[in-house]
């Protein structure tokens, strides 16, 4: 064996080693989900349920409103995700591009968007949701999500990229006779992949994990998102039930994992590309 | 122009009617979860079919986050009307004005004696002459052991122990000690919950019985460095030094079938519906100052920023009245004295009645309530911190008791 590939080995060993503490948890998790309450304590460290069974997942949605919950969660993070593309891109470009008084200005308030704890603004906000009716609806969930932290750090890295683009490009548009619009939707926007990706992959994460403002805006089970709903596999006083709790977190994971595999290279490329790291 | 005229008449009167059939939508927080929240919606419903003009919505919260939404909410100024309080919650929400005294209303009303209610269980709600809810749980440690361990170490069941009139902390240690041998898989007993947070389950049954506690009176000082508090702490130490009680932080349930005995409330029995081996319920152990387990309690309020105080007193006696507790009954032991010994309470599907008799009925006369002071929070915080250092093998627990309670008095004259 040549110095080389030993050392890939090696390499790959240590690699593996480290892998371990972050894909054990997600493995445990998926195979506790198949064991009853006591048989997931009664071997804590076995990953293999002794046989198959779907009692769990079948419960989960038999005994409680967990599939209205996923769908709360699956649109209301495609409608995030979407929104905050086109507002991100379209505020991007503007930071970017075009001359308008009091432009630095109101990209530093922008900014300010994204150090504010939510916390800290939460019961002005609530006063404001509230007085326009809209508390128990997912329109807090949704708002605040594009115009609050996320929104503003998906303007703020789309306008870094836009102006990572050489204006030349602009001009060569502008006298091939595209108008602002055009230039936006053929040329930059196409550029601009890499950093959507990963603005894309925020917004959606983000939505996705999101438990405090679904916490103080939603009050009915049916309206809740997984985050809050995973909270609700209990026993009269509040003792949890763990085999559904893991069946529901497997299925609330699962579309991730899914899309992660499926789209890796992409995810990674995009990461690197926009100079972000996770 | 008659015909407008008597029009408009008519409008009139269809307009008062609807006035004085106000239609009236109640919010209802609780953070019960599986059959109790089902029953809870059923009773709502039920309630609204009674009145006509009165929607009762059941919100459920989860536990961990139940105060920080209700804080929002209230001073976001869409408080929910009635709603559960945990008990150590309590203090604080008086102290802030949060709740409605509800003495003018039950005094006024015959169907809810107080003297049905056991005054233990009304001490954490009251403040003078006001009542600021009426508790719906009254629910004592007990101890859930596991027969097939038992049965395999060979020794005599609490239950039996107990006719003896030998069961007592030195019997429950030398139990969990035999079933460690017997079965070295397994724990004999732990006196403490998964969650550290939740420090106050088990081991307060045995402070209290050694004659300890957690704060002098008026909750003012500490009290967990007395000698009978030392002494409880020091049997937990014992028992994880010797391996007969799993660590703190370690994941041991009761409902994995490898612990011998474990303090929880007869909710608990909800998670031991499909598990294959035989267990029941017994008293918690007496102490040198007898058998005195804690009392886990939780009550209904009505939020004092609520805009219809009147219907949510009106359905919180409703809930409290003796029909409907006997149908709680099934998941917590009533307040209500002439409940605890009904039929529905006793008929348990999963504990017998004599099991419960002796672990509920006989265990509440002596059992206490925690009382806290309104910075609750803090002080848990302080003795969580400090568990591990305080059970260590090594530790000298007198002394560190010592140390916890020189920082819970520094946050108590805060």
């Amino acid at each position: 064996m040549s110095l080389r590939s030993l050392s890939r080995a090696a390499y790959y060993a240590v690699m593996v080693v480290l892998a371990v503490p972050f894909v054990f948890p997600t493995l445990w998790m998926i195979g506790a989900s198949f064991k009853s309450n006591q048989a997931i304590f009664a071997e804590p460290l076995g990953l293999l349920p002794s046989r198959v069974d779907w009692a769990n997942y079948a419960q989960v949605f038999r005994d409680y409103p967990f599939a209205a919950q996923y769908l709360n969660s699956v649109y209301i993070a495609v409608i995030v995700t979407l929104a905050t593309l086109l507002l991100g891109a379209l505020a991007g470009y503007g930071f970017a591009r075009l001359n308008f008084p009091g432009r630095d200005l109101m990209f530093i308030a922008c900014l300010s968007a994204m150090m504010l704890p939510s916390e800290a603004v939460s019961i002005p906000q609530f006063a404001l949701f509230k007085a326009a009716g809209l508390v128990n609806t997912h329109a807090p969930v949704i708002l605040l999500q594009i115009f609050g932290g996320t929104g503003a750090l998906a303007v703020f890295l789309l306008r870094q990229h836009f102006l990572t683009v050489p204006r030349e490009l602009d001009e060569a548009a502008l006298i091939d006779g595209l108008g602002r619009w055009g230039i936006f939707w053929h040329v930059m926007l196409p550029l601009a992949r890499p950093a959507l990706v990963a603005v894309g992959i925020f917004a959606f994460l983000n939505s996705w994990n999101d438990y405090f403002n679904p916490l103080i805006y939603l009050n009915s089970g049916e309206r809740f998102t997984l985050p809050l709903g995973l909270q609700g596999f209990t026993d009269p006083l509040g003792g949890i039930f763990w085999n559904l709790t893991l069946a529901a977190s497997t299925l609330a994971t699962l579309p991730l994992l899914l899309a992660f595999l499926v789209a890796q290279r992409h995810f990674v490329e995009s990461l690197t590309s926009s100079g972000l790291k996770g | 122009m008659r015909k407008a005229r008597s029009l408009l008449i008519l409008a009139a009167l269809a307009s008062g009617s609807a006035l004085a059939q106000e239609k009236v939508t109640l919010r209802f927080t609780t953070w019960a979860g599986g059959d109790a929240l089902k029953l809870l919606q059923s009773l709502a419903a039920d309630y609204g079919k009674r009145n006509r003009n009165v929607t009762v919505e059941v919100e459920s919260i989860p536990f961990g986050s139940y105060d920080q939404k209700i804080t929002v909410q209230i001073a976001g100024g869409t408080p929910p009307d009635v709603g559960w309080v945990a008990e150590r919650s309590v203090p604080g929400y008086i102290a802030s004005r949060s709740l409605v005294n509800l003495r003018p209303t039950v005094a006024s009303d015959a169907s809810l004696v107080l003297n049905d209610y056991s005054p233990a269980s009304l001490a954490l709600w009251t403040r003078g002459d006001a009542l600021y809810g009426l508790p719906f749980s009254f629910s004592p440690m007990l101890v859930y052991y596991n027969r097939d361990l038992f049965e395999k170490a060979g020794i005599p069941t609490p239950a039996t122990l107990l006719r003896q009139n030998k069961w007592n902390y030195a019997a429950f240690e030398a139990s969990a000690s035999a079933i460690k041998k017997a079965s070295p898989g397994a724990y004999g007993a732990s006196l403490f919950r998964l969650d550290p947070q939740n420090w106050a389950g088990g081991i307060l049954a045995a402070v209290y019985s050694n004659g300890g506690d957690v704060f002098g009176q008026d909750a003012a000082s500490c009290a967990l460095d007395s000698a009978g508090s030392v002494r409880a702490f020091e049997l937990a130490q014992r028992m994880m030094r010797d391996g007969t009680a799993p660590r703190l932080g370690e994941q041991v349930t009761f409902a994995s079938g490898r612990l011998g005995m474990y303090a929880d409330q007869v909710s608990y029995s909800a998670q031991l519906k499909d598990v294959d081996f035989k267990w029941d319920v017994a008293p918690m152990p007496s102490g040198p100052s007898g058998r005195k387990t804690l009392l886990g309690q939780a009550g209904y309020a009505v939020f004092s920023a609520s805009k219809h105080p009147r219907e949510a007193q009106d359905f919180i006696k409703y809930l409290s009245s003796r029909a409907v507790m006997q149908r709680t009954a099934q998941f917590f032991p009533p307040p209500r004295r002439s409940l605890l010994n009904s039929s529905t309470f006793l008929k348990n599907p999963l504990i017998s009645e004599a099991s419960l008799r002796d672990a509920v009925l006989k265990q509440v006369g002596s059992a206490r309530t925690l009382i806290v002071p309104t910075n609750w929070t803090q002080v848990n915080d302080v003795v969580v911190r400090n568990l591990e250092r305080t059970l260590r093998p090594s530790a000298n627990v007198g002394q560190e008791l010592g140390r916890v309670c020189n920082e819970v008095d520094a946050v108590l004259k805060k």
